[in-house]
């Protein structure tokens, strides 16, 4: 395949303003929607009762007594579309209103009273852990390899601690927007989201027993980052079943506000990790107990852990495991899916693990990452050998070059000791090495047996259809870049389906950075087929070549639909009780170099350059993986040394923009980015995962940069200033 | 109260409340999409326009303050002959992914371009004038790219719009 | 629902007789509405708003016997872009630098600044330090008069402004000497569009190694911006030796009342002001 440097097929729409966003589409006749929650984080419902003096001829109210199959459809069903009798968090939804305007939904919110009685609740992980009730455990996963933690007993030198990840708020510009239109016995709902078919699903459990039908289209979508994953089925219900109620369209659309406090966050984590070390820093045993703090309701929080666990020894060779993993139920908002998805929790530990490793054996850090790096041809601990695409010794070796790592950290070890005390700044460098399990775990895939179809048209362009949604990623452009490749069309000639149940089949969600690897490869697959029936395959042909052809095909025949499903190639197995076997059927790789300087008036930590490598596979359009690469690592910044959410008794105190932090482009570092394509054997033109990647090992390179400059581990992120202040100066200045 | 302004050129009249946002007149009243609410706070820029020949967010702008005032929007501007170099600027150098935040990009980057008659531009320079512009994407490097490619290219922009 | 009541006068003139007509005096005075937008849902519903952006008189920048008078109805961008202002006030165009973005800039108003009365308020503290007063216009008696700055604030966004007043005019001293130093720096919780940590304004002469005057004021670490007096008075008359230095960290630091809220906690922002003031007498030592 050639270098592809393609631009952005929606790059020009989006830049006049012409691209269409759901609060954008014209939409006739419609109510709006609004919420009515919980204020409290843990209580029973007594009563609702309506301010008798109130007009409430212009509202519709809706209630949990008129939901009936009131869950909303993801793993446990454990999550009312509204509560009942019982509300688990602050700012749970208890009723759903509907009227002309805002205003008057504002006004008709003052005229509602409910009264709550309130019970005990777990607004943290420590209280949650500490009542230890088995109903508070969503999820547990035990791996053990080797000796397990047995190796304790005859060990070397134990090193140990407790780290710490915070919340993180996806912040995509586009806050959530769906909208329901009702049509005789069908519902479509249109908006803002990630996987038309997981609300699909949510929607027939919804109605299951009604007559009601309901189709789901995907509208451009102004940033996800797993946001728009799982928090959309929610609301698509909400508005579906205001819709049914008063047979208009109904538009639910969050302001920030709404969407900081209410809507899912990355799953705060709390590891405690051990190591077993000899003396020169080999790492022969590991235990870990990872914490997940999910939320009111378990959402995707058993997939997020699983991911956790299988990430947990990072890119290291290390014989003897023993790896525990909880997610555990508290009274705030449910956590959810976010980029990473439980990679960034865990890498944060075993980097960080491997930083205390260093500090107390006097070792340099790089050092011991060295020293316990996977080979080609080395086993995890799942017993999955690493021994294809295996492109992490490349990227090291790119941005040990490229960052002058070795130098610098020489240099800054003087700097920090001779000039610091006349600058006021400490420096530091780090360095972080990182995996992301491409696609589904485990056998995630062969469940969802992915379908892509495209259809080839009489005047010879293909019709394209998967239900993988573009939210900025470039998915559209991806596939026409892979299809374009190998039909030699242009892609005018090749027209991507609207995201729409009713057009596309189920090629799964839009998660897991598997688009391109897995359903860009059954797009491949068609392309072969349809080459194959138009007596082309295996050919050297034009695009002259193919039109003729697709001519000659029409003259016989109408149609032709080509169709493929996926399946992992035969030796990807395993085992969900054991943790044993293909955690996922490949990796990808980065490594990361961070420098940064601590100002010692404001103990604000500034991320002054970041190199990365990643190793990819294959970046099917070099631009456009860049442009992920430094938007995760900026993402990564963020939740490194800015994002905090700040929770008091189950309420989120953040308001918007101005008191939840993320970076301005004058927080941003000077990046080098460096792409390594190691190639997968079955991804298209070799591919795998990148859209997460760039995001989990950032955090690590920053924390370990931090360490550096104060000479001691950084056991925790965000790191604030106030947690700088507190790390340095030995005392108390944190929350 | 009914207020007299001029929207992307069009003398327009309309119905309000003193305290109606831009922002919604804007969309709800004329349509005009092409302008964004990311956060209603004067934080993320998405909704930046030109009123009175001044950048500013209209989530801020009251009703009240637009008698006779002049508007311009993105979708007021994308065809002027400047736009077109400035959207390829930006789809050659990547500077768009979601796209959410990009019409705000745009906004401030006119108004950069057309203050500033230097060919060259440092990159503080670039950094203040995009500070109030949140972009969750791109990680602002390609925005910056495309910006600075732009003033190596002696490209004219109106110092006004609709005037 | 009913709709807001609005007026827009163009003069003072105008302003008075609005007042006069209105029976229940609940004002909302409305600038560049930057603070006021924001919070649009929860003003009460009954207020009667006053725009007073139109007002002429109350915009602008103007010279006249070693004073500097700026209309309250400023513009930041207009301050920033002031050659006046540039050349007599730099203190002033430093934090105005620091201060939200260029589209926030061409609507905040000074008086705006002033008149929400945070200890935030990133005007405020130079204003406070460059013993700065203001001109109060009351429609009720028709007239104006001058208080020091420093006197408005009652506590953290309130004033002692009587309803239906508003500031006029700010009004700033000039220095003869001109060698004065003078330190503007505000932490933030990032480099751009933040709002105030802890900040600190400093002016001060400097002569044979000594500090001759200084004068202090904080941000964002006492119910209202306030100059330090404790501190300054230290400091007068002092050499800049490293237990000095301490001494008045440790003064400041009493001096100020900061507390914990969503940006940071009250010992943060004791430490911080204290690493402000060693910060700027350490930049007071280089510059000579
Ligand atoms: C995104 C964003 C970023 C910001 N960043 C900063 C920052 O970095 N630093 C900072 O200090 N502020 C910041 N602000 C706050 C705000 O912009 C400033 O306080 C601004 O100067 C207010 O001016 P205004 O004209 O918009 O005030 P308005 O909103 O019109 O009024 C503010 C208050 O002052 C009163 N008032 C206005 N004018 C007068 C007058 N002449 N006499 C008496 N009372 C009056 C009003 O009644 C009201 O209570 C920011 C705001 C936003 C939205
Ligand atoms: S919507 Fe106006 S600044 Fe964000
Ligand atoms: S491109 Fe998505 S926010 Fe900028």
């Amino acid at each position: 395949m050639k270098q592809n440097n393609e631009v952005r097929v929606d790059a020009a729409s989006k830049i006049a303003g012409i691209e269409k966003y759901t609060r954008d589409l014209p939409i006739k006749n419609a109510l709006i929607a609004g919420t009515v929650r919980s204020s409290k984080a843990h209580a029973r419902i007594e009563s609702i009762s309506y301010d008798k003096n109130y007009d409430w001829s212009k509202v519709t109210i809706l209630s949990a007594k008129e939901v009936k199959n009131n869950y909303v459809a993801i793993i446990k069903n454990d999550m009312p579309y509204l509560a009942d009798k019982e509300v688990n968090y602050f700012g749970e939804p208890i009723l759903l209103l509907a009227a002309e305007n805002e205003k008057i939904l504002l006004e008709a919110k003052k005229h509602i009273m409910i009264e709550y009685k309130e019970l005990a609740a777990a607004t943290t992980l420590k209280v949650s852990i500490d009542r230890n009730r088995a109903e508070d455990v969503f999820e547990e996963i035990l791996l053990e390899n080797g000796e397990g933690n047995k190796t304790f007993s005859t060990a070397y030198e134990i090193i140990e601690d407790i780290f710490e990840t915070g919340f993180q708020e996806h912040v995509y510009l586009e806050p959530q927007a769906v909208v329901a239109i009702p049509d005789g016995n069908t519902i479509h709902i249109k908006g803002s989201m990630q996987c038309p078919y997981y609300v699909q699903n949510a929607m027939n459990e919804l109605f299951k027993g009604t007559e009601i039908k309901v189709d789901v289209t995907q509208i451009m979508t102004g940033g996800a980052f797993g946001g728009k994953e799982d928090f959309p089925s929610l609301i698509c219900g909400h508005v579906a079943l205001l819709a049914r109620k008063t047979g208009r369209p109904v538009i639910l659309s969050y302001n920030r506000e709404e969407d900081i406090r209410f809507t899912t966050k990355r799953h705060p984590s709390k590891i405690h990790a051990k190591a077993v070390v000899n003396s020169d820093g080999k790492i022969l045993a590991l235990d870990m107990d990872i914490l997940l703090n999910s939320g009111a309701y378990a959402t995707l929080s058993p997939v997020v852990l699983a991911r956790a666990v299988l990430t947990s020894f990072g890119c290291y060779k290390i014989p003897n495991v023993r790896i525990h993993g909880r997610a555990i139920k508290t009274n705030i908002s449910p956590c959810g899916a976010f980029r990473g998805f439980g990679g960034p929790q865990s890498l944060f530990a075993i980097e960080m693990l491997i930083e205390k490793v260093a500090q107390t054996l006097k070792i340099p850090v790089w050092e011991i990452k060295k020293a316990n790096m996977l080979s080609l041809g080395d086993t995890l601990p799942t017993g999955q050998p690493i021994d294809y695409s295996y492109g992490l010794p490349k990227c090291v070796e790119k941005i040990l070059e490229s960052s002058e790592y070795e130098k610098k950290y020489k240099e800054f070890k003087k700097y920090n000791e001779n000039e610091s005390d006349q600058t006021n700044i400490l420096k530091g460098i780090g360095i972080s090495l990182a995996v992301h399990g491409c696609g589904f775990t485990g056998v995630g895939e062969n469940r969802i047996k992915a379908i892509a179809e495209m259809e080839l048209l009489p005047d010879g362009k293909v019709l394209v259809k998967t239900a993988n949604t573009e939210m900025g990623q470039g998915v559209d452009t991806a596939y026409k870049i892979i299809v374009s490749e190998k039909l030699h069309l242009p892609f005018d000639d090749i027209i991507i389906e609207e995201k729409n149940t009713s057009k596309v089949p189920n090629s799964g969600p839009t998660v897991a950075s598997r688009s391109t690897m897995i359903v860009g490869k059954l797009l491949l697959d068609n392309c072969e087929r349809i080459l194959d029936v138009l007596s082309l395959k295996d050919l050297e042909f034009s695009l002259q070549d193919f039109k003729e052809a697709a001519q000659q095909y029409f003259k016989t025949h109408d149609t032709l639909i080509v169709q493929e499903e996926y399946k992992h190639p035969d030796f990807i197995s395993f085992d969900e009780k054991t943790y044993k076997g293909y955690g996922y059927p490949v990796y990808s790789w980065s490594a990361n170099v961070a420098e940064v300087e601590i100002d010692l008036t404001s103990y604000q930590v500034e991320v002054k350059k970041f190199y990365t490598a990643n190793d990819v596979g294959k970046a099917i359009n070099k631009q456009q993986s860049e442009g992920q690469i430094q938007g995760g690592i900026i993402q990564g910044i963020g939740y490194a040394v800015y994002e905090a959410l700040c929770i008091k008794d189950g309420e989120v105190q953040n308001r918007g923009f101005r008191d939840y932090i993320i970076p301005t482009i004058q927080d941003i570092p000077e990046m080098y980015v460096d792409i390594v394509e190691d190639t997968y054997f079955n991804g298209p033109y070799g591919a795998k995962a990148l859209g997460e990647l760039p995001f989990v090992g950032a955090a690590p390179a920053v924390a370990s940069a931090v360490s550096f400059a104060i000479g001691k581990t950084a056991t925790k992120i965000p790191l604030t200033p106030e947690v700088i202040a507190t790390l340095i100066e030995n005392s108390n200045y944190e929350y | 109260m009914n207020i007299d302004l001029i929207v992307n050129g069009k003398p327009v009249s309309v119905e309000v409340e003193p305290l109606d946002r831009l922002l919604d007149i804007l969309r709800d009243k004329f349509d005009l999409t092409g302008t964004k609410e990311g956060c209603g706070e004067g934080e993320c820029g998405a909704c930046t326009v030109f009123m009175n020949n001044k950048l500013v967010n209209s989530c801020l702008v009251p009703a009240m303050h637009l008698q006779n005032a002049n508007v311009v929007t993105i979708d007021g501007l994308r065809d002027f002959d400047f736009f077109k170099l400035i959207s390829k600027a930006y789809e050659e150098n990547g500077a768009v992914q979601c796209g959410f935040c990009t019409p705000g990009f745009v906004m401030s980057t006119i108004d950069l371009l057309r203050k500033k008659s230097e060919k060259s531009i440092g990159d503080e320079e670039i950094k203040d004038a995009f500070a109030g512009n949140i972009c969750r994407c791109t990680g602002y490097e390609k925005i910056i790219k495309a910006v600075r490619q732009l003033f190596t290219m002696n490209i004219k922009v109106p110092e006004r719009f609709y005037e | 629902m009913n709709s807001m009541q609005c007026y827009s006068p163009n003069t003072l003139d105008e302003y008075q007789k609005i007042y006069s007509g209105i029976a229940e005096k609940n004002i909302l005075v409305f600038s560049g509405g930057t603070d006021l937008m924001i919070g649009r849902h929860e003003l009460s519903q009954d207020a009667i708003i006053i725009d007073i952006s139109g007002i002429a008189e109350l915009k602008g920048v103007e010279k006249k016997e070693n004073k500097i008078f700026i209309g309250s109805c400023t513009t930041l961008n207009e301050l920033l872009y002031s050659h006046k202002i540039q050349n007599d006030i730099p203190i002033l165009i430093k934090a105005i630098k620091t201060m939200a973005s260029e589209q926030i800039r061409n609507r905040a108003t000074i008086g705006g600044n002033i008149g929400n009365a945070s200890p935030a308020g990133d005007t405020i503290t130079p204003l406070v330090v460059l013993e700065a007063s203001i001109q109060i216009y009351s429609p009720e008696s028709n007239e104006v008069k001058t208080i020091p700055l420093e006197a408005l604030f009652s506590g953290p966004c309130a004033s002692t402004l009587q309803n239906g007043e508003i500031i006029t005019k700010i009004i700033i001293p000039l220095f003869e000497d001109k060698d004065i130093f003078c330190y503007f720096r505000k932490i933030g919780q990032r480099n751009a569009m933040t709002i105030t940590k802890a900040s600190l304004s400093a002016i001060a002469k400097y002569s044979d190694s000594k500090i001759e005057w200084i004068k202090l004021a904080p941000g964002s670490v006492s119910p209202v911006v306030k100059r330090m007096s404790k501190t300054e008075e230290f400091l007068q008359g002092k050499k800049l030796t490293p237990a000095v230095i301490n001494e008045s960290k440790e003064i400041i630091g009493k001096e100020i009342s900061p507390i914990t809220d969503i940006r940071s906690t009250k010992a943060f922002r004791v430490l911080i002001t204290k690493n402000l003031l060693a910060d700027c007498l350490s930049e007071l030592i280089n510059r000579h």
